[in-house]
């Protein structure tokens, strides 16, 4: 994958782009992230923090730091949920696939799994073909 | 049951279970939320609670018609109101204390908007999968 891919929030108030396809993806089913997103399950990619860059709307985000080093970014005027920068890893930058524009593949298809699985919804089914680990 | 942000600033109890259960894959709900599909719950007003936190509260409209309440401080999508459905809250399942049933997916648990999934990631269930808003199309 060499082309760019284009993101935003709902209301277009901040928009990005990253340059290099992902190094990671996983759908994470921990009670935190289902909680900050308000959903069965929150769905991540990562890609070097270079290569992820804020093209309009910057300062319109809002930081929630979930846990010491884990700062999260979501837009103040509709409440998407954008990034997730890591103390501990500052080459890296998780974002949100969802949120890619025309729902293109955020690359790292070979790394694509469920984790925290030990803390999933109890009745969520989910993709069987995927590896599953109990936590990270 | 019980629920609320990952902060804690907002919380909220149901005294219903949900009448009906639904994952939504429109690109609204998918950029409005940052996943590939929130799943939401419906029930009546009156089982619906908003225990603490109306102040911390932003209101985003989606629509003329949707109103959607996250929370100023985590950005958790919490709630949200219709106006052609008064007599209903929606919330966010995910927002549910301990992983909690909302109730009535037997009968309702279905995938809208089936034909704006990301098309990458395969739920792998056999639930019913729909266009739109399928035979339950509200009045807009």
């Amino acid at each position: 994958m060499s082309d760019v891919m284009k993101g935003s929030c709902m209301c277009g108030k901040v928009h990005f782009e990253v340059r290099e396809p992902a190094t990671d993806l996983y759908h994470c089913h921990c009670a935190m992230c289902r909680k900050m997103h308000g959903t069965a399950f929150a769905t991540y990619a990562v890609a070097p923090r270079d290569s992820m860059v804020f093209t309009q709307g910057a300062d319109n985000l809002a930081r929630f730091d979930s846990s010491p080093g884990v700062s999260r970014f979501f837009c103040k005027t509709c409440g998407c949920q954008m990034t997730i920068d890591v103390a501990a890893q500052p080459d890296d930058r998780w974002f949100m696939p969802g949120i890619l524009d025309g729902a293109v593949h955020p690359g790292a298809a070979d790394r694509e799994r469920h984790i925290f699985v030990g803390s999933k919804l109890p009745w969520l089914h989910l993709d069987e073909k995927l590896p599953q680990s109990e936590e990270a | 049951m019980a629920g609320g942000c990952l902060c804690g600033a907002v919380r909220f109890e149901l005294t219903a279970p949900a009448h009906d259960v639904y994952h939504c894959h429109c690109s609204i709900c998918r950029k409005l939320q940052g996943a590939l599909y929130p799943t939401y719950g419906v029930v009546a007003r009156t089982g619906f609670r908003l225990m603490k936190g109306a102040d911390n509260l932003t209101t985003y409209d989606s629509s003329d018609v949707v109103h959607r309440h996250f929370c100023k401080t985590c950005g958790s999508h919490v709630f949200e109101d219709t106006d052609y459905q008064p007599e209903n809250v929606w919330f966010s399942v995910g927002t549910l204390d301990d992983g909690a049933d909302p109730g009535g997916r037997a009968t309702t648990e279905r995938h809208i908007f089936w034909e704006s999934r990301t098309g990458w990631y395969e739920p792998g269930d056999d639930l019913p999968k729909v266009i739109e808003f399928g035979e339950s199309k509200p009045t807009t």
